[in-house]
């Protein structure tokens, strides 16, 4: 080949007269530039703006670490998650005077072999806090003297006092403190004791600057606040750098680990994002350099070398790529504040401890999604340009070997699709793996449908052609052919466009199917209609509590619940009991006739889905617990449904549960309402009652529980929808641009066609079958993909992850909303070479010929 | 984990009060004898003999002795001639004696500090307490020679500079004042050049000086309002390790400023039985400055009125003080200027009056401390 001109790069006139040829395409083809840019854009704004919203999400979660505490609103937390200087605590209150505020440090000691947790605080600064739950009391001069007497007495601390007895300690008696910062010799200042200090039972409590040398560290967990509104303005403005503000608040939720979920198909769908916007960036970058062959050829013909040609359309790629990328990324960060918005208000209903105060993006993502822009789109060229580059000069010029080629490749694509499935679903075979795997599956599967497109669309357009032959007349059936004969390009889009609405159907199916589970395990384990529950960690509801409330003639078949935290051979649980039939509180997943009578008579117990599904217990199986009478087993006897819980669950019989804990009272009871009862006037009667006994109580009917939950759910699953219509938007782009490419090259076929007497009108027509059908084929082949996506994310992303198996539910009704948004989308791209050829006269477009 | 945690550390005030049953609530959280007498003074600094004052550095902190106070009073009014007036006072106590280990901690605080703010508005009838609390460390309270501070309240004086500041506000309370002050006098050295002997034991005495005329403007809030005001202030200053005898319960008092230039500061000891006690001692400072010595034989005091406090204890609000020749009845602008803090007291702005003709010649401060 000639050498004759060897470099790009050198500023010589040859090349200088190769990227005048690229600027003159590009502007004589402004239409399709904008487009290619605006397409690799949407695709990095996509995936940066869910990244952002992600990990923004992420930080403000691990920034608030199960916040949890009664009347504060605030707390400073080291946004690294590490200790707040010390010296914060002061500068808070000399520069902001802001005195309801408390420094916290915490952490672990033993002492003999025991565990125990060591608490510093100061207590001066607690009792201008004013720390408390509803239902505490607090005293602050009591506070005051505590503190004045840490000053004075620095070696001191408290203990419970059963638990002091225990270990034979009483006031003055010597202790050592092991931890991490060695072994500090103490003092037992006094012992704390009341009817209910057995919260206390595993607590050391002692002045912070002990705590610190105890635990041999510096620096604050957290500045606990109570702030009004102008002050939280305040504190926001003045913070330093390396420290947040985060909300703190009420109580457990009842779908915690909903959040993770929520994570985890956040991250699902920023996944399909990115291969959608691949997908797109590949189409665009492609079909640039399919249309300039004629050009690419010209200049091979002149003797301009392989690879000069080859660098010249990695060039360009490289630099539409950058170019769209910065806009990208630019246009994802303001997106992704939005999108974190959604974020947070979930963050806010499934904890509603915590509100990200602040967007705290991870600027590593502009940075990758930058480099995936730029890089998918050189890599999208590598192909096409190796193809220009390597074809001898004449057949450059000639569109049509290439478009006859990609039939035969499409079979070729076909085939690596179906191994690309095929690997897909062996991945997905084993019952168990790990959550990465499943991805990658999903992923698999995904793309291996992908290339499985051109060669479905060539089969659904014969399918269409054999159909309509009746139908449609000739003009049409010509449109529908000439659509089949280009899909090298066509089928990108349709692919692109194929996925993003494959995704509302996999996503809207999971949703649907998973709403719909909640609902159905709720009517079920939700006993009765109004519930009482003790909130605090304490011995239960108070007999006396319980007698006054079963006075009540309004309420009648009460029902206890039971609960204590249990030690097993895998860890702590939460042992649930209930009194009555168990069928009639849990939703059973596995379980006979004949372990449910076992359970009855107190020989099995059961186990809740997560954590059965993550210790492989099965029933049949022993499980192997601790209680103060030594170690004790039961068989499993069945398994039941479970959306709630952290460390996961069991239900042992009633019997054996008060064998372990003889004097623990029920944590909740609940009732079914005597007929013509006024549910908000017992709802008040019960709330006022529980003031006057000891503890902190939640008095709710079921029907708010219910309401309020699904309430949640939806709104969890808000932002799903702004992604699924983010998606659809790329695929539009991409479907938009793959049309117009192709409607305008045929330009000159149809000024032909009109100079032979073809109105307007009909060319139209023309053209609206052609994007009709390929909407229409993305819409059905984005079902199969969609219900596989939905598959997968059900089954096995959210099993693999938090073993929860759910019903399964396809709403007919996403899967008619998936077609249609195809069409339109597909409809609306066809309207821009419409609009071209109304304006084109006949005689103009031919003299180009 | 952290959750439990939290639960924990909320339900600690509950078990405290539970603990704290046997202390009655109104009882005072601080006894005067713990906080100014007791024998725990092994490895502090003893008010033994005289010192050489040396101003402004005298002004900052006292090292080594137990106690020290600054304490600022003082009688303003606004343009309108509504009288008000204020009490700011710092008081800090050792927590262990100098050199004695700590913890391995920023926190670890040798010093704990204890604030007062008090505003009386005689117009509204009105006298409103703060008190504050902090530990010294780290940096949350504290004195240099520049200023003395607990949190966001401070006063700023020693460097030799004027004016002197003071600011404190009380959001909640709606309490503060922010006052720019200029002393009009030198420091006055109480008892013998400074030394101020409290009973017969070697050691039972504190540093004492006062500035007894300060010109005092600025603003001052109360119930949220703010008022801009003027007038003159006093301040007393006193470090010691053991003031008190243990057969002396408490005191009278008085810091007058009369119209004429001069200022008489007297303390009448009270002893168990509520009698006077001997080591009672003042000082009359003319306008020049010059001081002379008063003893308790050269004083006459008579209870003239009393006022219960809630607490039950009695305060005098109204007194006939004799010295040298002439007689004035002190008495109380509003008789409830009783301080509802840890360690409860009577503290209030008086008018002084020429005891036969009822003639107004003077303001002051008087503060009463009982068993």
């Amino acid at each position: 080949m000639s050498r004759s001109v060897t470099s790009l790069g050198d500023g010589s006139p040859t090349a200088r007269l190769l990227w005048r040829s690229s600027w003159r395409h590009a502007l004589q083809h402004r239409w399709q530039s904008w487009l290619s840019l605006l397409g690799v854009m949407l695709g990095v704004m996509m995936v940066v703006a869910v990244d952002l919203a992600n990990s923004s999400a992420r930080r403000a979660f691990e920034l608030s670490v199960a916040t949890l505490s009664g009347n504060l609103t605030h707390q400073i937390v080291a946004i690294d998650g590490g200790t707040v200087d010390d010296a914060l605590f002061a500068r808070l209150r000399k520069e902001l005077g802001l005195r309801r505020s408390a420094p916290y440090v915490s952490g672990e000691v033993l002492v003999r072999g025991r565990r125990f947790t060591l608490l510093g605080i100061d207590a001066l600064s607690e009792a201008t806090l004013e720390r408390r739950r509803p239902g505490f009391s607090v005293v602050p001069r009591e506070l005051t003297a505590l503190g004045l007497q840490a000053l004075t007495q620095p070696r001191g601390v408290l203990m419970q006092g059963e638990t002091a007895a225990a270990m034979g300690l009483e006031p003055d008696s010597i202790l050592e403190l092991r931890s991490d910062g060695g072994e500090v010799e103490v003092v037992v200042a006094a012992v704390l004791d009341g009817d209910d200090s057995r919260a206390l039972e595993n607590l050391i409590v002692t002045d912070i600057a002990l705590a610190q040398e105890v635990l041999g560290r510096r620096g604050l967990d957290s500045i606990d606040l109570r702030l009004t509104a102008d002050e939280v303005a305040r504190v926001e403005a003045w913070l330093p750098e390396g420290v947040a503000l985060i909300e703190a608040g009420g109580d457990d939720a009842v779908l915690e680990q909903l959040s993770r979920s929520f994570q985890i198909n956040l991250r699902a769908m920023s996944l399909l994002a990115l291969l959608v916007a691949a997908l797109l960036i590949y189409n665009t970058a492609s079909l640039s350099v399919l249309e300039r062959r004629p050009t690419l050829g010209v200049l091979r013909a002149l003797g301009v070398g392989r690879a000069s040609l080859l660098r010249l359309v990695l060039g360009e790629s490289a630099i539409l790529g950058a170019g769209a990328s910065v806009l990208g990324v630019v246009a994802g960060l303001f997106l992704g504040q939005v999108l974190v918005r959604f974020v947070t208000r979930t963050v806010d209903d499934l904890y509603f401890t915590l509100t990200v105060t602040s967007f705290l993006p991870d600027y590593s993502v502009l940075l990758e999604g930058f480099a995936l822009g730029t890089g998918l789109t050189i890599a999208a060229a590598v192909l096409p340009a190796l193809q220009a580059a390597s074809s001898p000069p004449i057949t450059l010029q000639r569109v049509v070997p290439q478009e006859q080629r990609w039939q035969r490749r499409s079979r070729h694509l076909a085939l690596a699709g179906l191994i690309l499935l095929a690997v897909g679903y062996v991945l997905l075979l084993p019952e168990r793996g790990s959550l990465v795997v499943g991805f990658v599956a999903l992923n698999c599967l995904i793309f291996g449908f992908c290339l499985l497109i051109p060669w479905l669309l060539g089969v659904l357009l014969s399918a269409m052609l054999a159909l309509s032959l009746r139908v449609l007349p000739q003009t049409l059936r010509l449109s529908l052919r000439n659509l089949q004969n280009s899909i090298g390009r066509t089928g990108l889009a349709v692919a692109a466009l194929t996925v993003a609405v494959s995704v509302t159907v996999g996503v809207g199916v999971m949703i649907g199917s998973f709403r719909h589970t909640i609902e159905v395990w709720l009517e079920q384990t939700l006993g009765g209609e109004v519930q009482l529950t003790r909130i605090d960690e304490g011995t239960g509801i108070p007999p006396e509590l319980e007698r006054a409330v079963l006075e009540l003639p309004e309420l009648q078949n009460v029902q206890r619940q039971y609960l204590q935290e249990l030690r097993t051979e895998f860890g702590t649980v939460r042992a649930y009991a209930h009194d009555g039939a168990v069928e009639d509180r849990l939703y059973m997943k596995e379980a006979s006739t004949q372990s449910l009578h076992a359970f009855a008579a107190g020989e099995v117990l059961l186990l809740a889905e997560p954590f059965a599904w993550q210790h492989e217990l099965e029933p049949g199986d022993e499980l192997h617990y601790f209680t103060r009478a030594g170690e004790k087993s039961l068989p499993v006897g069945g398994i039941y449904f479970d959306y709630t819980t952290g460390p996961g669950s069991i239900e042992l019989p009633l019997a054996r549960f008060q064998e372990i804990w003889p004097e623990q009272g029920p944590r909740q009871l609940s009732f079914t309402l005597a007929p013509a009862t006024d549910r908000a006037a017992i709802l008040t009667t019960l709330r006022l009652l529980v003031e006057d006994h000891p503890g902190t109580y939640g008095v709710v009917s079921n029907a708010e529980i219910e309401r309020v939950t699904l309430a949640i759910f939806d709104r969890t699953f808000a932002i799903t929808d702004v992604l699924r219509l983010l998606a659809i938007l790329v695929a539009f782009v991409g479907v938009l641009s793959a049309l117009t490419a192709m409607q305008l090259q045929r330009m000159r076929e149809y000024a032909l066609l009109r100079a032979s007497g073809m109105t307007v009108k009909e060319i139209a027509r023309m053209i609206l079958t052609q994007t009709a059908a390929m909407g229409l084929a993305a819409g059905l082949l984005a079902l199969p993909l969609g219900l596989m996506m939905a598959e997968v994310l059900i089954d096995v992303i959210n099993r693999r992850s938090f073993g929860w198996s759910m019903q399964h539910l396809v709403p007919g009704g996403v899967l008619l909303q998936a077609v249609i948004l195809a069409l339109v989308a597909a409809l609306l791209a066809g309207i821009h070479p419409i609009l071209r050829i109304r304006r084109v006269s006949p005689a103009l477009a031919l003299r180009e010929e | 984990m952290q959750r439990r945690r939290y639960l924990q550390l909320m339900m600690l005030p509950l078990f405290l009060s539970a603990c704290g049953d046997e202390r009655d609530s109104t009882e005072p959280l601080l006894r005067l004898g713990e906080v100014l007498g007791g024998d725990d003074t092994q490895g502090y600094l003893r008010a033994e003999t005289p010192r050489t004052f040396d101003f402004p550095t005298d002004h900052g902190p006292h090292h080594g002795f137990r106690n020290e106070w600054w304490y600022f009073t003082g009688n303003l009014e606004d343009a309108a001639g509504r009288r008000f007036g204020y009490q700011l006072t710092f008081f800090n106590g050792a927590t262990r004696p100098p050199g004695a280990e700590g913890a391995q901690s920023p926190w670890d605080s040798e010093r704990a500090w204890m604030a007062h703010l008090a505003l009386t508005d005689v117009a509204a009838g009105e006298h409103r307490v703060v008190e504050r609390f902090s530990r010294e460390s780290p940096a949350l309270a504290g004195a240099n020679t520049d200023e003395i501070w607990l949190e966001d309240w401070r006063i700023e004086i020693g460097k030799g500079t004027e004016p002197w500041r003071l600011r404190a506000f009380d959001q909640d309370s709606g309490l503060g004042l922010e006052f720019e002050l200029r002393p009009l006098k030198p420091p006055v050295l109480q008892g013998r050049e400074g030394l101020s002997q409290k009973s017969a034991e070697p050691g039972n005495a504190s540093y004492y000086y006062s500035l007894t005329r300060i010109a005092t403007a600025g603003r001052l809030r109360i119930g949220g309002e703010d008022h801009a005001v003027s007038g003159l202030s006093w301040l007393d200053r006193e470090w010691s390790t053991s003031a008190l005898a243990e057969d002396q319960t408490g005191w009278n008092w008085f810091s007058l400023q009369f119209n004429d230039g001069q200022e008489l500061m007297y303390y009448e000891l009270i002893d168990q039985n509520g009698a006077p006690h001997p080591y009672s001692a003042g000082n009359w400072t003319d306008t020049a400055a010059r001081q002379t010595y008063v003893t308790p034989d050269e004083v006459n005091l008579v209870p003239l009125s009393t006022w219960t406090s809630p607490n039950g204890t009695d305060y005098v609000t109204s007194w006939e003080l004799g010295y040298a020749g002439r007689r004035w009845r002190v008495e109380a602008l509003l008789e409830d200027q009783w301080m509802d803090t840890s360690l409860p007291y009577w503290e209030g702005a008086v008018i002084v009056r020429e005891a036969a003709s009822g003639t107004p010649v003077g303001r002051g401060y008087l503060e009463q401390v009982r068993p």
